[in-house]
């Protein structure tokens, strides 16, 4: 089970990896996302977590999301991930880093956390040292 | 960490204040999968709202009883039998049922709770298909 979730992961992080928003199927449909924002933010729901997406996409041109790393928790995954994109307008240059918590239950993603801190993420998904 | 989900479900099973207090802050209660009345919502999202709606679902019985028939460890969740015993509150019906949960663990609290009418159901929504 957990190599197949991985293996979901991977085709997800490869379509976005080319700017490919559109497969949400690793995703259950009360999906909870949470978001720093600053502090976190939980949206409940595929169509909360695709309104959240989609207003960040429209803040950017060429997005790109690439996971450079993955690590297995259980049921859980940690993916490090590098971005790019450029402002929309703006023209700024973005690049940055995050790492991505992903949990499962069965074969659907039932959480995905975002987090800017190694640290908090390895906690999160229960690897903290 | 799975056993140790195992026997949170037992004590959680056991106290209603310690399964509320399992809860993660942005928990799931999903009751797609068996409806069980009482004017109750199909899905419930945060601690704070589930914790209202199942104080609501068993306040609405008198001599409640809820017994674990069946644990089955699923990794991160964990599949329970259950059997219901209660009366209407009021009517004082007698109602007796059999269901199936899973409950999902994320850092040690709850982060999904789902209903099921068959156990089959519940398994194969966990990962483990008969």
């Amino acid at each position: 089970m957990s190599q197949e979730n991985l293996d979901a992961l991977k085709r997800l992080y490869a379509d976005w990896a080319v700017g490919n928003w559109s497969d949400t199927s690793v995703f259950d449909p009360h999906v909870v996302g949470v978001f720093p924002d600053p502090t976190p933010r939980a949206h409940y729901g595929l169509e909360a977590l695709g309104e959240y997406m989609r207003r960040f996409l429209e803040s950017w041109d060429d997005i790109r999301m690439e996971a450079t790393s993955y690590r297995e928790a259980g049921d859980s995954f940690v993916v490090w991930v590098r971005r790019t994109a450029r402002g929309s307008g703006s023209g700024v240059q973005l690049e940055d880093g995050s790492i991505h918590v992903w949990t499962f239950r069965g074969r659907r993603a039932i959480r995905m956390e975002l987090f800017d801190r190694e640290t908090e993420a390895l906690e999160a998904a229960g690897l903290s040292e | 960490m799975s056993q140790e989900n195992v026997e949170m479900v037992r004590r959680g099973i056991a106290s209603v204040d310690v399964f509320w207090a399992m809860l993660d802050e942005f928990v799931v209660w999903d009751l797609r999968g068996n409806p069980i009345g009482v004017d109750l919502d199909s899905v419930y999202v945060g601690r704070d709202a589930v914790i209202a709606a199942s104080r609501h679902y068993w306040g609405t019985w008198e001599n409640y009883s809820l017994e674990a028939e069946e644990i089955v460890d699923a990794g991160a969740s964990v599949v329970i039998a259950v059997h219901e015993r209660m009366r209407g509150k009021g009517s004082g019906v007698p109602l007796d049922r059999q269901s199936a949960q899973t409950w999902t663990f994320h850092r040690g609290r709850i982060i999904r709770w789902e209903l099921f009418q068959e156990r089959a159901e519940a398994l194969e929504a966990a990962g483990l298909p008969e």
